[in-house]
């Protein structure tokens, strides 16, 4: 075999291809695009690592989370209250903490602080959380998401409630969000691919059979939830220092709706993140568009802004319908170049042709 | 080392799927288990490999005992089964299939031993295929070389060739042979088909209602009346 016989050279090879990709959309957009096409750019840079974020979890355990957003608040307001001007905070939040109010750190150091407190809050209500599945595991996510916002919106003293946190740096370039990018598809692959990741994907097709062949299920869905939470909240903070301003209402119902279709519509892998948020940024963009000038003889589509989430309702519905694996299952990049490399040789003694069923015998026979 | 089951009850609401089972295999052995539909020989299976807790009874290996014990830790006690209702993984590849019991239960390379362990099924190609879009005969050999990744002291196999053609049943007894001489391991092995049991196994030990009603080496089992009257005759 000419494949090599580690497990982790694959996964380094996968991020590459990726990383290519992702780099030749971000050249073109930044060379040819105008201005909003490249606020569209970054806020897809953020989302895609949201995804990931939520994939890391979702994609591994087969267990969807609606709490993710959550998690991507925590890294907003942990990196944007120890980064904002003193002077600004010293109005806005008169009544915080002085190591809060004094605090005027880089974003790198803020952004750590961040995805420490939602990894820290990720681990502790992790023990409980990853014991549920199915409509548990939803309800329990989902209420998690909600408590967050709650929590954001009362602490006046902390976030001014639910206005708006200004005054935060604009740190987030595309060179931060590529970087974070480029760190995070790795880290999501590698998790992917170890032995714990491997682990949890079998327990999703057969938990019996994955705990026969000595899979710790709790413990390794605990690993990923915890990774999975830190990544959303780099996401979180990424949004934070580009819109400048943050209020709770930001991560709330529509950001959750938005991320859980990217990934649900995507497929179990990191490719398949990557390839919903594509998917839906480009609807998304051509929705709102339409629902700003399109209109159709006397009946005007302008006065329809819940337009694109119709439509990602839909998509949502069409998917778990008619494609319940997602765009590309269960695939990764580098997985579908190879197989696609195997179908073109297939004279190669015994190459196999994987998309074929076999049907040389009925399983009933 | 021996593994020994002892008195092992299990009931099911009201039904006794075993009434005070005892087994007794010692490493490098093969013992058949046979006995009609229902007659609690895949429930055996189930209460040693951690799927079940027996009612009551008691199990050992070696130094170790216990009375009821997790799936993943028989696993890691080397104690390893196939299904007879397969169970294989839907999103991973033939390779990834047995990795991840090589990953978790093994010492070394991962891949390294998966491939080894494929090797011994005799699965030279096909192995970065979907496990469930093989050929059947195909899954139940996948199913044995996952179960022999890793660490393996006691082997059950639960029909291991039900479903398959005479050929595939023959290669099946080879390699079961083959993993026992080059393993050292244990083996139960529950079959239907007789010449197969026949063959493979050291001793025969016949299950009926739950119940132990013969045990011995294949011949005389054979020619054991009541065997003949709850199973062979039938
Ligand atoms: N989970 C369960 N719940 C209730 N009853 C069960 C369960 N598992 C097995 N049984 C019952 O226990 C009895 C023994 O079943 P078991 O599957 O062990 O038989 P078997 O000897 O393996 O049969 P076969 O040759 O058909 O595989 C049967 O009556 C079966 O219906
Ligand atoms: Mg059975």
């Amino acid at each position: 075999m000419a494949m090599s016989q580690k497990w982790w050279p694959r996964a380094l090879i996968g991020s590459a291809q990726i990383l290519v990709l992702v780099s030749l959309i971000v050249a073109g957009v930044s060379l040819l695009g105008s201005s909003t096409d490249q606020r569209i750019l970054t806020v897809f840079l953020i989302n895609l690592i949201a995804a990931i974020g939520l994939q890391i979890y979702t994609g591994t355990s087969g267990i969807i989370s609606f709490g993710h957003v959550g998690f991507m608040a925590l890294g907003a307001y942990g990196s944007a209250l120890f980064t904002a001007d003193p002077a600004i905070k010293a109005m806005g939040i008169p009544n915080a903490p002085d190591f809060i109010l004094t605090s005027a750190m880089g974003f790198l150091p803020a952004m750590l602080i961040g995805v420490g407190v939602a990894a820290i809050v990720a681990a502790v209500i992790g023990r409980v959380f990853v014991r549920l599945g199915g409509s548990a595991a939803a309800v329990a996510t989902l209420g998690f998401m909600v408590m967050v916002f709650t929590v954001l919106s009362n602490a006046e003293e902390w976030t001014r409630g639910a206005k708006a946190f200004s005054g935060i740096p604009a740190y987030t370039t595309m060179g931060w969000c590529m970087g974070a990018f480029a760190v995070i598809l790795v880290i999501a692959r590698l998790l992917r691919e170890s032995d714990t990741g491997l682990g949890l994907r079998s327990s999703r097709d057969d938990a019996i059979a994955a705990q026969a062949s000595g899979v710790d299920v709790v413990n390794s869905r605990y690993v990923m939830w915890v990774a999975s939470a830190a990544c959303s909240a780099v996401a979180g903070a990424l949004y934070a220092h580009y819109i400048g301003a943050i209020l709770p209402k930001a991560f709330h119902f529509e950001l959750t709706f938005l991320i859980v279709t990217m990934v649900i519509v995507g497929g179990q892998s990191i490719t398949g993140a990557i390839v919903g948020t594509l998917l839906i940024t480009i609807l998304a963009e051509a929705l709102r568009r339409l629902e700003n000038g399109f209109s159709l003889g006397s009946f005007s589509l302008s006065e329809a802004p819940g337009l694109t989430t119709a439509v990602l309702a839909l998509l949502i519905v069409f998917t778990l319908t008619m494609r319940p694996q997602g765009l590309v299952g269960r695939w990764e990049l580098d997985d579908l170049t190879m197989r696609w490399l195997a179908k073109r040789r297939p004279a190669a003694s015994g190459a196999a042709l994987p998309f074929e069923k076999d049907r040389e015998r009925n399983p009933a026979a | 080392m021996n593994f020994k089951a002892s008195d092992v009850v299990m009931k099911f609401k009201g039904l006794t799927a075993l009434d005070g089972v005892s087994l007794d295999v010692a490493k490098g052995e093969i013992v058949g288990l046979i006995g009609p539909n229902g007659s609690g020989k895949t429930t055996l299976l189930n209460v040693t490999s951690g799927v079940y807790s027996p009612t009551s009874g008691s199990f050992s290996m070696g130094a170790e005992s216990w009375s009821s014990i997790s799936l993943r830790d028989a696993a890691r006690r080397g104690i390893r089964r196939t299904f007879q209702n397969i169970r294989l993984f839907n999103s991973l590849t033939v390779l990834e299939t047995v990795e991840v019991a090589s990953a978790w239960l093994g010492t070394g390379d991962r891949r390294e031993n998966a491939l080894n362990a494929l090797d011994e099924l005799h699965f030279t190609q096909h192995r970065d295929r979907i496990a469930t879009e093989l050929a059947y005969g195909m899954q139940r050999r996948l199913e044995i070389a996952r179960a022999i990744a890793g660490r393996l002291e006691f082997l059950l196999l639960d029909e291991p060739t039900a479903g398959l053609n005479h050929g595939e049943s023959e290669e099946i007894v080879t390699i079961v042979q083959a993993i026992r001489r080059r393993r050292g391991c244990g083996i139960v092995i529950i079959d239907h088909d007789l010449n197969v049991i026949m063959n493979v196994c050291d001793r025969v030990v016949v299950l009926s209602e739950g119940k132990v009603i013969a045990s011995g080496p294949p011949q005389e089992v054979r020619r054991d009346p009541q065997v003949i009257k709850a199973y062979l005759g039938s």
